[in-house]
């Protein structure tokens, strides 16, 4: 189970990342048969290929957040109102995520990270999750959260679970969000 | 709302069974076995092995049942893209120990390939016995950079070649700059703590307490102000003791660090200056027993081709030098010692700057004729 859940995290990362690229040169339809094309490939032919091991080395785990977050971006693409994160919450984000990096630096006292390993500090996290995808009326945030508790808890994946909601090619992607919505 | 809701049941619901499944971590070393010297005193070297080309360097020893191997990393030079990880195999018999030709035990491609799915592996680094599993290893591997970019590979092997790799999940930056080098620690319970490092930033040691399953399931971190803990070398005094010597990756520092644990591994002391000068070299150390400990130490700052053997016995407050292995022939550094099940001592390192790998095989009374 564990490496099924990783082939489709991958193939859902690397089509997105086709149909993001194809998207620049090609119609949408044909963008989204690219993308799937680059996806189902991922995991079959270009398994065993270096450029594709590299990336694996370098990115994993790549938890559940980067495919929800792509299948969300692909939703939006077709149409779908999934709705937007705010500035404000984006600006906290980038500031809460950094400040969590710096503990694991060493820079901040404290170490954030170990946190999730343990459960009840990861249910209380996921509970505060819940309760504010429910004040802002969105389930993006609370499916993430709790699909990470149950791949966390199942063993299908990384064994902390902040490496399931969080990753850190968000940082950059949400930066230069940021820097879109300020320009 | 009602989707929010039902998720936030389905979370609590959850979070009730992980909690209620969980068993506790046992916070108690297993304490070691005084061992008294008897017959007579005895020092062999039974390894003194030059590449026929490049580095070998950070031995670690695997004790066996009748024997043990010796791993190092070899290849070019540290952290270059030909470097693989080699072993030998010894064999006491009548005619004293023997040991099998170094042959390639894990390589790049190997353990590239056990991932699941497959990754790209450009360098190994120090590589340790997984206590815990038969066959299993601890290897620094690394993907992408140098040794700040590395991270922990649990290895499981059948008929010596790798069948499953998995990176300990130990930072949220990718995984990485986590390394090992220090054997593991055994807890009262038959399981086994990773004593590992961090190397970004203010590097800081931590003790990995690991799952059955080999996943992390909790770590504790040894640091203190002003300094950069790495290469933590732990040993218990009894149940609820144990002393961390470790390196400082601070390059203007030169002395060992020191940290305690007065309660099983669960909280550390803050890391402190010995007085033991070291050029920013490991230690290996060696429980003996009603606080003794053996130590093989660079202790001259300036001279890494200084290799001694030390004991303290007062838990590692004060340390008699025992005996001066190497000097003046290179650096002889990254020293790792392991007992034999019938009490010898066998100590090895990388000798000649890191262009040979020696071994010794001791008893205990050699150790108290010095």
């Amino acid at each position: 189970m564990k490496s099924l859940v990783a082939s489709v995290t991958i193939a859902i990362v690397t089509g997105w990342l086709g149909l993001v690229l194809g998207r620049l040169i090609l119609p949408l339809p044909l963008a989204i048969i690219a993308g799937i094309a680059l996806g189902v490939l991922s995991v079959t032919w270009l398994r065993h290929g270096l450029a594709l091991k590299s990336c694996t080395g370098l990115m994993e785990p790549m938890g559940i957040v980067l495919p929800v977050l792509a299948l969300r971006h692909v939703a939006q693409l077709l149409g779908f109102d999934t709705g937007m994160f705010a500035t404000a919450e984006l600006v906290l984000f980038v500031l809460a995520y950094m400040a969590f990096l710096a503990t694991t630096f060493g820079y901040l006292r404290g170490d954030a990270y170990r946190l999730g390993y343990a459960p009840l500090p990861v249910g209380i996290m996921v509970l505060g999750v819940c309760v504010y995808g429910a004040m802002r009326e969105d389930i993006t945030l609370p499916l993430i959260a709790v699909l990470a508790q149950l791949f966390w808890i199942r063993g299908w994946g990384s064994s902390n679970w902040f490496d399931h909601v969080l990753h850190v090619a968000l940082l950059p992607l949400v930066i230069l969000q940021l820097g879109v919505r300020f320009m | 709302m009602l989707a929010q809701i039902a998720i936030g049941a389905l979370s609590l619901g959850m979070t009730l069974w992980a909690c209620l499944r969980q068993k506790p971590l046992c916070w108690k070393f297993f304490p070691p076995q005084p061992v008294q010297a008897t017959g007579a005193a005895m020092f062999h070297t039974v390894f003194d092995y030059v590449p026929t080309s490049g580095q070998a360097h950070s031995p670690a020893i695997i004790v066996k049942d009748h024997g043990f191997s010796l791993i190092w990393f070899e290849g070019a030079g540290e952290a270059q893209a030909d470097v693989d990880i080699l072993s030998a195999d010894f064999a006491s018999g009548d005619a004293g120990w023997q040991h099998s030709k170094p042959e390639p035990l894990l390589t790049r491609d190997t353990i590239g390939d056990a991932f699941n799915p497959a990754q790209r592996v450009t360098t190994l680094g120090n590589t340790i016995e997984n206590e815990a599993v038969s066959g299993g290893l601890y290897a620094t591997v690394v993907s992408l950079g140098g040794w700040a970019m590395a991270a922990i590979a649990d290895v499981r092997r059948q008929a010596r070649r790798p069948v499953t790799a998995d990176k300990l999940n130990l930072s949220p930056l990718l995984n990485r700059s986590h390394l090992v080098r220090s054997p593991m620690l055994a807890m009262a319970d038959g399981s086994f703590a990773l004593p590992a490092y961090f190397e970004m930033g203010q590097a800081y040691a931590v003790l990995v307490r690991l799952l059955e399953d080999g996943r992390v399931r909790d770590t504790r971190r040894i640091t203190g102000p002003g300094v950069k803990p790495i290469q933590p070398m732990i040993v218990a005094l009894d149940e609820r003791r144990a002393v961390a010597f470790m390196r400082n990756l601070d390059a203007a520092s030169k002395h060992l660090l020191i940290s305690r644990t007065p309660d099983g591994g669960h909280s550390w002391s803050a890391v402190q200056e010995t007085g033991i000068e070291n050029p920013g070299a490991p230690v290996a150390m060696l429980a003996l027993g009603d606080d003794r400990i053996l130590m093989a130490v660079n202790d001259d700052a300036s001279r890494g081709d200084i290799l001694r053997l030390t004991l303290s016995a007062d838990g590692g407050n004060k340390w008699r030098r025992l005996i001066t292995l190497e000097e003046g022939a290179g650096e002889a550094r990254y020293p790792m010692l392991k007992r034999l099940p019938d009490g010898r001592i066998i100590l090895a390192y990388s000798c000649a700057s890191k262009s040979g790998i020696r071994a010794h095989v001791f008893n205990e009374t050699w150790v108290m004729e010095q």
